[in-house]
């Protein structure tokens, strides 16, 4: 079995709270970040999207962040936050294109999907949050908890989907403090605190 | 003229202040704390208004246009100052993105209005020099001030949704467009209405005053549109660039919302 190639990389990245990061992620992979609340996890995934001003280098593609267009680079290693807000009418109204296939298998039927932002749930606002960007088509997502909001059975279908959408040139960099979740979608595990990342 | 002009004496000013001064009994009375304010804006409006009485006196007989450039470079250097002390939140630069927004709009368009539509001879005559650019600055101004307000409250409020549309993969330009339109909407709304009430709900000041000093009220009318025309033309120009400005303040090279550029100042006067 030939080595799966090298898709993201960060080289010693300083993000926010003062820890340097080095992380290397294959293509179909999926990386797990733990650590006490306040270790910087959502800061190093605004780092790694170029959200926050951050020294280092980050590569995807071989090709270091610094060559792309911010709107490019943002619209392939793609950040999905935590509490999604929206400023159109609908989730559906946020994605690239129709994404009830997508939303079904997360238990959202079509009619959560066009209906007012403002009327659904906190896990529903979650799931709306995944599919649009899912419906960018990005290369790396970066999940800061996915699924806190969401019961077990609707965790489950997330995961699935998720572990689906994997493919050679995508890759997931996946937030998470459900240790059973982590047990059953990572390849590589970490630990973040104020020094940088600790495989476990 | 057809006929002569009733000349107002200081007698007659100090009756006319007497009403503001009973304006300011009464606010004293009910306790609504804007006695002192007022009061203070109605010196100023004399010792203003007089000191300009002045210099006009002075600029309309000595005709060289040298002295125009410090007076002209005065009135912007206040109109820019009222920008800024009416910001709730005080954007880094903030004084050269409204002072410079305010100066291309202005003088281009007075100077536009003098040499190619109105034509005094010599051009630059103060007698139309100064007050059609002080109708401009005064308006621009306002326009600049509602909508820099606005954008940046605007943008605060709307961080996160700013921020989620960036992590999409949209550009600076796209991911403040609702805000970017509500602020240009805001600095440019209350000239539209002047525009579209001028002479039906309102008659406007510049022409009531010419007229109470004697014009023939169509050519106070034709100046008025003229008036209305530059200032609206000059507050939107305006508007639009002090908003693109403060935006382009806002973001940094690599696209990044920086909003620790915008400074909460608790102490900011109200328009």
């Amino acid at each position: 079995m030939t080595k799966p190639a090298l898709l993201f990389q960060a080289s010693k990245l300083r993000i926010l709270t003062g820890a340097t990061v080095d992380l290397s992620v294959a293509g179909g992979s999926v990386h797990c970040v733990g650590g006490a609340s306040g270790s910087g996890k959502t800061c190093l995934l605004r780092a790694l999207a170029d959200l926050d001003a951050a020294v280092g280098q980050v590569f995807l593609n071989g090709r270091e962040r610094a060559t792309w267009m911010p709107q490019d680079w943002r619209a392939a290693v793609m950040l999905v936050p935590a509490q999604p807000r929206w400023w159109l009418s609908s989730v559906q109204a946020h994605c690239a294109h129709d994404m009830s296939c997508e939303a079904a298998a997360l238990e959202l039927p079509a009619d959560r999907l066009r209906a007012p932002t403002e009327q659904l749930s906190t896990g529903e606002q979650a799931r709306g949050g995944l599919l649009r960007a899912l419906s960018r088509d990005p290369r790396v997502l970066l999940l800061d908890e996915p699924t806190a909001a969401l019961d077990a059975p609707i965790a489950r279908a997330v995961e699935q989907l998720l572990l689906t959408w994997l493919s050679p040139s995508r890759a997931i960099i996946w937030i998470s403090h459900d240790a059973g979740q982590v047990e059953r979608v990572a390849d590589h595990v970490w630990q973040l605190d104020h020094q940088g990342l600790r495989a476990t | 003229m057809n006929q002569p002009l009733a000349l107002l004496s200081p007698f007659d000013l100090a009756l006319a202040a007497c009403m503001v001064l009973a304006l300011a009994g009464l606010s004293w009375r009910m306790q609504l704390g804007v006695q002192r304010q007022l009061l203070i804006a109605a010196a100023r409006t004399v010792i203003q208004l007089g000191l300009v009485g002045l210099v006009l006196k002075a600029l309309f007989e000595d005709l060289h246009p040298v002295f125009l450039l410090p007076v002209s470079l005065l009135m912007l250097l206040a109109a820019g100052r009222e920008v800024i002390a009416r910001q709730s939140q005080r954007v880094e630069r903030g004084f050269v993105i409204g002072t410079g927004a305010m100066f291309v709009s202005s003088f281009s368009i007075t100077l536009f209005a003098l040499l190619v539509v109105v034509q005094p001879e010599p051009w630059f005559q103060p007698q139309y020099a100064i007050p059609l650019l002080g109708m401009m600055l005064g308006n621009t101004m306002t326009g600049i001030t509602v909508g820099m307000e606005r954008l940046t409250t605007g943008l605060r409020r709307d961080k996160d949704i700013v921020e989620q549309r960036l992590m999409l993969g949209e550009a600076p330009a796209q991911a403040l467009e609702q805000d970017m339109r509500g602020a240009a909407r805001a600095g440019m709304i209350p000239i539209i209405n002047a525009m579209a009430a001028a002479g039906i709900v309102s008659l406007p000041g510049m022409m009531t005053g010419q007229i109470l000093a004697g014009s023939p009220p169509m050519a106070a009318v034709s100046y008025q549109i003229l008036i209305m025309f530059m200032v609206t033309a000059g507050t939107g120009f305006g508007t639009l660039l002090a908003l693109r400005l403060t935006a382009r303040r806002l973001f940094d090279g690599r696209g990044r919302l920086r909003l620790e550029r915008l400074r909460g100042r608790p102490g900011a006067r109200l328009a």
